[in-house]
């Protein structure tokens, strides 16, 4: 069985998912047997986690992105002038097919990331 | 001359390679589709990989610029998104003036060896709760103890845990072998455990500034 150093490195590395089976069951079964290796592991869990909910949270910040979306695309021609639109329309979520005024058309098939923030989805209303 | 022309059979294109070639000859509604698709998951990796909010701001400007810029020469071997976080890691690192070549040594390889005794079991097992912290002290202390590892490190941890990239695309973007990639994981992971496990050592005396 590998010791508790052993463990350990290959749980921080990130190495038990693609070790050898043998190596797998053993670190399982280190991991079962000793408590202080489970606690280092479930902190090194904690802490990936506290990550990953922090940023998503900040990157929520649609104001900030739309704005950026705009620095990047602003200076490449406007839609109209363009090839014509992807000709496959996007799905249509609420079975109503939007006429495609230049306006329904602009975000039509957006991501939800990069959405500007019309007037109905700003806060508070 | 082409061999590989002369034995694979004609066949329709991918969806992929069709997206590939779309991004080759810049087409503008593609590459207003990638932008705007990722351009919320880069300026979240620039913040990960700890810029102040200004600075990764102009990082991922830059970023997408220089992408429509080379997309002509992306070849579409590998995901358009494996393709923008390798530019924006560049960014990165130009921003940081910090080459991507992992130091040989590490003092964190010191501090970790120094909690196990020769036989490889831990002479000083890790201290506190599984949470390391109660969460909202976890999330305070957090980007501090983040801040303590270089820009490279921090990266690879976001790609991994924020953005849930394999392996294999993240040895891409940084450029890196798997075993490189494992060691940066783990010093970071490290450094940041052991900054965590002292500021809940200490906010157990006082209040930590």
């Amino acid at each position: 069985m590998p010791t508790c150093r052993e463990v350990s490195r290959a749980v921080a590395a990130g190495e038990v998912e693609v070790a050898g089976v043998w190596r797998r069951i053993g670190i399982r079964l280190h991991l079962l047997l000793c408590r202080h290796c489970r606690r280092y592991a479930a902190q090194l869990r904690a802490l990936g986690e506290a990550a990953g909910q922090a940023l998503s949270e900040e990157a929520e910040d649609r104001a900030r992105i739309a704005r950026l979306c705009d620095a990047i695309l602003g200076d490449s021609p406007p839609a109209d002038d363009l090839e014509p639109e992807p000709e496959i329309p996007p799905a249509q979520e609420g079975g109503r097919p939007a006429p495609r005024t230049p306006e329904s058309r602009s975000g039509s098939d957006l991501e939800p990331g990069c959405k500007k923030p019309a007037a109905s989805r700003t806060h508070g209303t | 001359m082409n061999l590989s022309a002369r034995f694979t059979t004609p066949r329709l294109a991918t969806p992929h390679e069709i997206a590939a070639e779309a991004i080759r000859r810049r087409d503008p509604a593609t590459l207003r589709r990638v932008t705007e698709k990722y351009l919320p998951q880069v300026l979240r990796a620039a913040r990960g990989a700890g810029l102040v909010a200004a600075q990764a701001e102009e990082v991922t400007q830059e970023t997408f610029t220089t992408f429509l810029e080379i997309a002509p020469r992306f070849e579409g071997r590998s995901h358009v998104r494996t393709f923008l976080f390798g530019i924006l890691y560049r960014k990165i690192a130009e921003a940081r003036r910090g080459r991507a070549r992992e130091r040989r040594h590490d003092p964190i390889d010191d501090v970790v060896e120094a909690r196990f005794s020769p036989n490889g079991s831990w002479s000083r097992p890790p201290e506190g709760s599984d949470q390391l912290l109660h969460t909202h002290e976890l999330r305070r202390f957090l980007s501090d103890c983040l801040s303590e590892s270089p820009a490279s490190q921090r990266t690879a941890f976001h790609l991994r845990e924020v953005e849930g990239f394999s392996t294999d695309e993240i040895c891409k973007i940084l450029g890196v072998t798997a075993t490189h990639l494992g060691v940066m994981l783990y010093r970071l992971r490290n450094r940041t455990r052991e900054c965590l496990e002292r500021k809940q050592r200490g906010a157990g005396h006082a209040d930590v500034p």
